[in-house]
C-alpha cells in the first residue's frame, strides 16, 4: 500500500463569529468587558482523513458543511484548531473558483505573480506560458486587465495555471461548476492526465458523477463532521438521496446499486401490470403503468418514506421522486402489505427503462430497502411523436 | 498546540527572488495603478514637501549655522519620507495580498519585504533627484560619503522591523492605519529633519538619541553633506536599537501569520 500524502487526524476548526465584526480597537475594549458578544462555530468537527498518493479523493456536502475549509486546512492555509494535519507534498490549490488573482493586473501578469506564488521559476513559467493560455482559450485577452474578465475566464485560467504548478497533491474545488461544457471536457482530460501521472488529487465537487468516475474514494461532509467515507457510488447516492429531500428537483436516488439497506422492509416483487390489470414487460408510450411493489415488514415501521428511480439504458436518471416531496404520508407499515405506483404514461417515447425503489426513514438516514435486482420494462412509442421524453402538449386556435 | 508539521510550503525554497520580484512589481504597478503621473508620484511628493519646507524654513525661518541647508533639508525629508512612506505600505501589504493569502499558503513575510524593495526602488530614484541637487549646489565629493550605505542599511531594516511589527496586528486592528498616521507626524518633529540638533536644549537632547531615525539621518548628513567620519559609538548604539525593533518584529510577525487567512 502506498504512503498517505495526506493525514488529518481529529481536525477541528473553531470560527469565532462576533455578532457584530470587532475590527477596531474600540470595538475590543468595548468587548473587553462585555466578550459574550460572539458565538463559536465549528466549521470541522473532529475530521479524521488519509488520503494515500496517487488517489482521488472525492469531497461533497452542503453549503457550509465544511468542504472548504478541509481544503484550507490542507493546503495549510488555515491552522487548526485541535488535531493534526501532515501533509507530506507540495499542494497546488485552486480553491472557491478564483485563485487569488488581482484583478487590477492584467491576465500575463497575473499568470507569473500566480505560478511564483506557486513555487514555480520564471524560466518553468515562461516554457508553460503558452500551454497555459491555450488550455484557458484566452489567447486574446492576456494583456487585459483580470477585472475585465468574465468569472468563467477567470475560473479558467486559475485552473490552468494550478494543474501545471506540477505540485504532487491537487486541491480542486469546483472547477467544474464555471467552464462551459466544452472546458469541462478539458478538465475530464486533465483528470485523466494528473490519474495517469498519479497525482494526489482532492476534488469538492457538486458534480456526482464526476466524483463516481474519477475518485477512488468519496467523503461526505455534514456540519464539519465527516458522515460517510467510502467507495464514491455508495457515498454520493447516501448524499443524492438525502438532498432529494431538501431540493425536490434532485433524483432521490442514482447510480447503479443501492445503499446497503438494513433489511427491516424487504421488497419480495414488483409487477408491471397495464389497466386491464395484465402483467407486461413492454408497454406502449401512451400506455398507463400500474408499479406494484409487493413488500414484507419485519417489525411496525414508523412513517417511512417510499422512492422510485427510473433511469435508461445507459443508467442515466430519467426520472426520481418519492412519497415525502409528492404524498401521500404513509403512517406505519407492518407486516406484507403492496405499494402501488400509477404512471399515466411513461416518461419517455422508447427505449429501456429500469426501476428502482426504496424504503427509507423519514430522515433519510436509514435505509430499510432497496431494491438490488433492476426490473426492466421496454416502451415502443406508439404516439407518432418524435424525441426521447413524453410531453403533455394540448394546440388551441 | 495543535500543529502542521510537516506541511510543505511553496515559495519558500528555490524561486524566492523571482517571487519577490514578481511581489514587488506587481505592488510597484498596484500603488501607482490609475494614476496618470504615476510612480512620478513617488518622486513629487518629498520634493513637493520640501519645496514647502525650504520655503518656511529658509525664506521665513532661519537656522543659523547650517551650511547647505537645502541639501540638509532634502536629504532630511527623503529619508524620512522613505520611513514614512515603507512602514505605512509595509503595514498594509498583507492587506493588498488578501487573495492571495485566502487561496494559497506560502511564507508571509515575503510580501512585507516585496513591499519594502518596493519603496527602496522609490528611495533610490530620490536619491538620484539629490545627486542633481548636490551637483547643482556645488557642494565637493567628500571621502565621507563611503559611510553613507552604512546609515542606508540601517534605515532599510529598521523600515522592514517596523512594517513586519505593524503588519502582524494590522489585519487584526484596522485603527493602526490611523494611530500610525498620527505617530508618524509626531516622530517626525521629533526627528531633527527640518530643524539641526543644536537647537535642542542641551538637557534633553540624550533622549533623541534613542529615536533611531535622528541618528540614521544626523549621520548621513555628517558623512555626505559635511565630510565627517560616522561616529562608531553613535552607530552601534543605533544598530542595536535597530537590531531589536526587527527581532521584535519578526517575533510578532511569526506568531500572528498563521492567523492573517482568518483575519482577512
Amino acid at each position: 500500500m502506498k504512503r498517505s500524502l495526506i493525514e488529518l487526524n481529529n481536525v477541528s476548526k473553531k470560527f469565532v463569529i462576533p455578532h457584530e465584526k470587532v475590527n477596531t480597537l474600540k470595538g475590543t475594549m468595548l468587548n473587553f468587558w462585555n466578550n459574550r458578544d460572539y458565538e463559536a462555530f465549528y466549521a470541522l468537527k473532529d475530521v479524521s482523513i488519509s488520503v494515500r498518493e496517487g488517489e482521488f479523493l472525492g469531497v461533497v456536502g452542503g453549503n457550509g458543511s465544511g468542504k472548504s475549509t478541509l481544503l484550507k486546512i490542507i493546503a495549510g492555509i488555515y491552522a487548526p484548531d485541535a488535531g493534526n494535519v501532515h501533509v507530506r507534498a507540495g499542494v497546488s490549490p485552486f480553491l472557491e473558483l478564483g485563485v487569488g488573482f488581482n484583478g487590477e493586473l492584467t491576465g500575463r501578469e497575473n499568470v507569473y505573480l500566480y505560478g511564483a506564488v506557486l513555487g514555480l521559476k520564471k524560466k518553468q513559467i515562461d516554457s508553460k506560458f503558452d500551454e497555459i493560455v491555450s488550455f484557458a482559450g484566452l489567447e486574446k485577452f492576456m494583456d487585459l486587465k483580470m477585472k475585465n474578465y468574465s468569472s468563467g475566464m477567470f475560473a479558467r485560467l486559475a485552473f490552468s495555471v494550478a494543474i501545471r504548478a506540477d505540485a504532487p497533491i491537487l486541491l480542486i474545488d469546483e472547477v467544474l461548476a464555471v467552464g462551459d461544457a466544452d472546458f469541462q471536457k478539458k478538465c475530464f482530460k486533465v483528470f485523466d492526465g494528473l490519474k495517469m501521472e498519479g497525482k494526489t488529487v482532492v476534488l469538492v465537487s457538486h458534480d456526482t458523477e464526476a466524483i463516481c468516475s474519477y475518485c477512488d474514494r468519496a467523503v461526505m461532509l455534514e456540519g464539519g463532521c465527516v458522515r460517510e467515507c467510502g467507495d464514491p457510488r455508495e457515498v454520493i447516492k447516501k448524499y443524492s438521496f438525502e438532498s432529494s429531500g431538501s431540493c425536490a428537483e434532485r433524483a432521490p436516488l442514482t447510480s447503479s446499486d443501492g445503499p446497503s439497506p438494513n433489511g427491516m422492509i424487504s421488497i419480495d416483487r414488483v409487477h408491471f401490470l397495464d389497466t386491464g390489470d395484465n402483467e407486461r414487460d413492454s408497454f406502449g408510450s401512451s400506455e398507463a403503468i400500474n408499479v406494484i411493489v409487493a413488500y414484507s415488514a419485519v417489525s411496525e415501521i414508523a412513517s417511512p418514506v417510499f422512492g422510485i428511480l427510473i433511469r435508461d439504458e445507459n443508467g442515466t436518471t430519467v426520472y426520481g421522486t418519492n412519497t415525502r416531496t409528492r404524498g401521500p404520508e404513509i403512517g406505519a407499515l407492518t407486516g406484507k402489505g403492496v405499494v402501488s405506483v400509477k404512471l399515466k404514461r411513461p416518461p419517455v417515447l422508447q427505449g429501456k427503462l429500469v426501476f428502482s425503489f426504496a424504503f427509507v426513514s423519514r430522515d433519510f438516514k436509514e435505509t430499510y430497502a432497496w431494491s438490488d435486482c433492476p426490473y426492466t420494462v421496454d416502451i415502443k412509442n406508439d404516439s407518432g411523436d418524435l424525441g426521447k421524453v413524453s410531453c403533455d402538449v394540448e394546440f388551441s386556435f | 498546540m495543535a500543529g502542521n508539521t510537516g506541511q510543505v510550503k511553496p515559495g519558500t525554497s528555490g524561486n524566492i527572488i523571482f517571487l519577490l520580484s514578481q511581489l514587488a512589481l506587481s505592488d510597484f504597478k498596484l500603488r501607482y495603478n490609475n494614476s496618470v503621473l504615476g510612480y512620478m508620484w513617488s518622486l513629487l511628493n518629498p520634493l513637493m514637501i520640501f519645496g514647502v519646507y525650504y520655503l518656511v524654513f529658509s525664506v521665513f525661518m532661519r537656522f543659523d549655522g547650517v551650511s547647505h541647508y537645502q541639501l540638509y533639508l532634502l536629504l532630511g525629508i527623503l529619508l524620512w519620507n522613505y520611513f514614512a512612506e515603507s512602514t505605512t505600505s509595509g503595514m498594509a501589504s498583507i492587506q493588498y495580498k488578501a487573495p492571495l493569502i485566502s487561496k494559497i499558503n506560502f511564507s508571509k513575510w515575503v510580501i512585507v519585504l516585496a513591499s519594502n524593495l518596493t519603496s527602496i526602488l522609490s528611495l533610490i530614484i530620490n536619491l538620484m533627484i539629490f545627486s542633481v541637487f548636490f551637483v547643482a549646489s556645488g557642494a565637493s565629493f567628500l571621502s565621507g560619503m563611503l559611510f553613507f550605505p552604512i546609515y542606508l542599511v540601517q534605515l532599510v531594516i529598521l523600515s522592514l522591523g517596523v512594517s513586519f511589527a505593524l503588519s502582524s496586528y494590522y489585519l487584526k486592528y484596522r485603527d493602526l492605519m490611523h494611530i500610525w498616521g498620527i505617530v508618524i507626524q509626531v516622530l517626525f518633529w521629533m526627528t531633527p529633519i527640518i530643524y539641526p540638533v543644536s537647537i535642542i536644549p542641551e538637557n534633553i537632547r540624550h533622549y533623541f538619541t534613542l529615536n533611531p531615525m535622528a541618528g540614521i539621518i544626523d549621520g548621513s548628513r555628517s558623512v555626505l553633506i559635511y565630510g565627517g567620519q560616522p561616529d562608531p559609538s553613535g552607530v552601534l548604539f543605533t544598530s542595536i536599537v535597530i537590531a531589536v525593533i526587527l527581532v521584535a518584529g519578526l517575533a510578532l510577525f511569526n506568531r500572528r501569520s498563521h492567523k492573517f487567512a482568518e483575519e482577512i
